[in-house]
């Protein structure tokens, strides 16, 4: 419900997030998927670099959502 | 002194005889007679029931003035001392039945008195107002009357006497929307397990929830160039201040924190954790970063891969939040964000 | 309603279970399982000098039984016992659980919690009635749960009608980690409830009910099974199975006659009114139906457990697993519920897709967040699929909650005190729009 505010205002916004089917039904916009809900960016399960890596990704993804064109709703696993 | 139930009808100037759209100018008065479809009406109500008054405005004089006529029109119901009010039936006008939606929402309002009407389902004034008023189910045009007179006065029927809740399948109205808690006979296990059987059999069942659809948002254009772009942080997961000073809720949150991030290049255990009580913090509280990655996007900021952070983390609890306050929530943080020229936000959930 | 039992009429079944922490999967409706649960009427509970019970008045020497309780705990926690009675002017606020009085002569009442040997599902179980623990217990993490013993609410909380032993811990350890409270609070729990029921074990006043389990079907009628989804998120937010911790636990059959004889205890604290707390795993409506309907209107084909995993994939896994046992087990319908919501709804939507693409009729029982005119949608999640669905209830429906003479389990609920009246959602209520289809509410449009 936040992320449809904030685009109902005009601002771009992604949410990362773990549970998709949740995000899809209210009708999130852009949706990245996190890695689970305890640690949505971050595995504190991997090794530091591989961690740090895992959570670039993440924020590069959200990144590029924010920078796409979004007819009705974009979601990146 | 009577035990007859008062009722106001309210009409417009078409069925109060006046003339067609050609009066719909026509201000608003009250006659002490019943009028037109008034009549329909009394004989089908019966003894119990007296139209005491009937109120009349054309359909183009109430639309413009409302704002100024409809406290008129409620003092003046006062005065009849009402306790139900019928507006029309409207069926498919377009005017008339936001109208009649308008002066029931009123009576139910200002005087506590329920308020019949009947409208095509077309109508603009059942969206309008069907949360607020009885709006019987009626056909397209006045030819609909001969129906639609009946069902308003069954339903008066049932309100008047108080023992049965209307219902919106049986008493042919459209349901209000309004949903509440009720105790039936069974348990809900066996209720299940009674639907169960009958789905497994082919036989029909009814479920007991339907799910509306969401409304949905078009998306907002992208950021053209994010090297450039003023970014924001706003998360659900809960994340306070180590004391929680301002005692964000961890479930059901009743606010939504605006937390500076100033001069901040990562998110540090010592002054960040969730309350989020819908999950395991250990790893969030050990490194905020995993919630909200301050720490990445500094650095993009200083790599020159994102533009600026707004330096104010908006943050709530989504767990078992309430979907009217997180719209809340919402709109005001995207006013703030507008305010302060952010293009754009990452938004984290948990 | 008086029903002797004979030391030669036990039937001494030895049942294997695995005791591996991942391994929890165990015996189907295959095993023949013969239990016997005997209901002790209690009409009144007082303190007294000797514990003990008779004619249905149950006595505690309250030392002794805080001895019970807190015997081998990790941290070290002073001990509030009192007692609330039906329409008592009271309120009881920052519930964490509440577990029905069991004990078994021959084993533990709750396997992995207050014994290891096993004969969970058989023999004989001495239950109290009429009474139940509740344990109150403050501590960050943990959500407000109240119910009040008079009035209105009281309609909503099924234990509003029993009288309530509640059991107040206090922590007086400053470092002590998580997971070992956790631990502390459901051996406390599990603890109460054995001592108390013990004392009735040489009572012969009880209604008995005897839980037989066998293979056979009865053709013609259809297969019925129940999917039963239980939270394992960590410490405080634990449902556990044999004692142990099932974060691990992938989707395996669990015998429904076990289920009633304590193996499931409740270790989560999550929002009151969909709590399903322990005394309601013991006493699983779904399961007692089932049970009770079997061979007359269907054939009871057996209960799934799997956990609500916090990673979408582990969830997809689960549903499809669910659906794959369910088609091996031959059902041709199944009733599936949870515990929670938000991301659980995902759970509960995708095992129903899973069991109706293969073929499996399904309907689901959940509560809702419709906002207080019940008129925003009721789930965060939704299938096309989920075309039946029994509601336990709006959480988010408004209460009128008046002011008590007193409180217990704690005289402050947030920054208000506890007996005040006071508007708020139904949320708070404890196990009010419970998801296990205990209660007789639903939700009605108007």
């Amino acid at each position: 419900m936040l992320e449809k505010e904030l685009e109902r205002a005009g601002i771009p916004t992604v949410q990362i997030c773990t549970i998709l089917p949740i995000a899809q039904t209210v009708g999130s916009n852009r949706i990245v998927k996190a890695v689970a809900i305890p640690h949505p960016i971050g595995d504190p399960n991997l090794p530091a670099d591989k961690e740090l890596a895992l959570r670039e990704s993440i924020v590069d993804k959200a990144l590029e959502a924010l920078h796409t064109t979004v007819e009705t709703q974009l979601v990146i696993e | 002194m009577s035990n007859k139930y008062r009722v106001i009808h309210f009409i417009n100037q078409f069925f109060a005889q006046i003339g067609g759209e050609e009066k719909a100018d026509t201000p608003f008065f009250v006659s002490d007679h019943v009028i037109g479809p008034g009549m329909a009406f009394q004989n089908s109500l019966g003894a119990d029931f007296e139209i005491v008054s009937t109120f009349v405005c054309g359909d183009n004089y109430f639309s413009e003035n409302s704002e100024k006529i409809l406290p008129e029109i409620v003092e003046e119901m006062k005065k009849w001392n009402p306790d139900i009010l019928i507006a029309g039936p409207a069926f498919n006008a377009g005017r008339y039945g936001p109208n009649c939606g308008a002066i029931c929402k009123a009576a139910q309002e200002y005087l506590g008195i329920p308020g019949v009407t009947g409208m095509y389902e077309e109508n603009p004034g059942v969206e309008m107002y069907r949360k607020n008023c009885y709006i019987i189910k009626t056909k397209n045009s006045a030819v609909g009357m001969r129906t639609a007179v009946p069902a308003m006065t069954a339903l008066i029927k049932k309100i008047a006497a108080g023992s049965e809740e209307p219902d919106p399948e049986k008493d042919g109205y459209f349901a209000k929307g309004i949903k509440k808690n009720i105790f039936v006979n069974e348990t809900g296990a066996d209720r299940a397990i009674d639907m169960v059987i009958n789905k497994t059999a082919g036989q029909p069942y009814k479920t007991e929830m339907i799910m509306p659809a969401f409304e949905q948002i078009s998306p907002a254009p992208p950021v053209e160039d994010i090297k450039k772009a003023k970014l924001a942080l706003v998360t659900d997961a809960g994340i306070t201040d180590k004391m929680n000073t301002e005692r964000l809720e961890s479930a059901r949150a009743s606010k939504y924190l605006s937390l500076s991030i100033a001069g901040m290049d990562t998110m540090l255990p010592d002054k960040f954790c969730s309350v989020h009580g819908g999950f395991d913090t250990t790893a969030a509280n050990k490194n905020p970063n995993v919630l909200v990655p301050l720490d990445i996007l500094r650095r993009y900021v200083r790599e020159n891969k994102i533009g600026s952070l707004f330096n104010t983390l908006y943050s709530t609890t989504g767990n078992g939040t309430s979907l009217k306050n997180a719209q809340q929530f919402g709109a005001e943080i995207a006013e703030k964000l507008l305010e302060n020229k952010v293009d754009a936000v990452i938004l984290t959930s948990t | 309603m008086l029903f002797f039992f004979e030391q030669s009429y036990f039937i001494i079944l030895l049942v294997r279970t695995t005791s591996q922490q991942i391994n929890i999967s165990i015996n189907t409706r295959g095993d023949f399982l013969k239990l016997e649960i005997l209901e002790h009427p209690v009409n009144e509970v007082l303190f007294g000098d000797r514990s003990k019970y008779s004619n249905g008045i149950l006595i505690l020497n309250k030392e002794e039984f805080s001895r019970a309780i807190l015997s081998g705990t990790y941290g070290d926690y002073k001990l509030e016992i009192q007692i609330a009675r039906p329409k008592e002017d009271v309120r009881i606020i920052h519930i964490t659980d509440v577990i029905k009085p069991s004990y078994k002569p021959n084993g533990p009442a709750f396997p992995g919690w207050t014994g290891s040997t096993d004969c969970c599902g058989s023999e004989i179980t001495h239950q109290l009635q009429n009474v139940c623990i509740t344990q109150c217990f403050s501590y960050s993490g943990i959500q407000e749960g109240i119910m009040d013993m008079k009035g209105k609410e009281t309609s909503y909380v099924f234990f509003s009608q029993l009288i309530n032993i509640v059991i107040r811990p206090e922590l007086l350890t400053e470092k002590i980690e998580k997971k070992d409270v956790a631990s502390d609070l459901v051996r406390m729990n599990t603890q109460a409830a054995e001592y108390t029921a013990s004392l009735a074990a040489d009572s012969s006043n009880a209604a008995g009910t005897l839980f037989d389990t066998d293979n056979a079907t009865i053709s013609g009628l259809p297969n019925i099974g129940y999917a039963y989804y239980i939270q394992a998120q960590g410490p405080l937010r634990n449902v556990y199975i044999w004692g142990k911790d099932c974060t691990k636990m992938k989707p395996c059959m669990i015998s429904p006659v076990k289920v009633l004889d304590g193996a499931i205890v409740s270790g989560n604290y999550i929002i009151a009114c969909q709590k399903n707390p322990t005394y309601f795993h013991q006493e699983n409506p779904v399961i007692r139906s089932l049970l009770a309907r079997d061979k007359k209107e269907l054939n009871f084909a057996g209960v799934i457990v799997s956990t609500e995993s916090s990673a979408l994939n582990d969830k997809r896994e689960n549903a499809q697993r669910i659906a794959e046992i369910a088609k091996e087990k031959g059902m041709d319908g199944i009733v599936i519920t949870q515990e929670g919501g938000g991301h659980a709804d995902v759970d509960l939507m995708l095992a129903c897709d899973a069991c109706e693409s293969a073929g499996i009729r399904v309907v689901l029982i959940a509560n809702e967040i419709a906002g207080p005119e019940g008129n925003l949608p009721p789930l965060v999640s939704m299938s096309s699929k989920a075309d039946a669905i029994i509601t336990t209830g709006n959480n988010d429906e408004i209460l009128h909650f008046p002011e008590t003479a007193s409180s217990l389990g704690g005289t402050v609920m947030g920054t208000r005190d506890a007996s005040e009246e006071f508007d708020s959602p139904l949320s708070i209520l404890y196990t009010a729009t419970n998801q296990l289809g205990v209660s007789k509410m639903t939700t009605k449009q108007f």
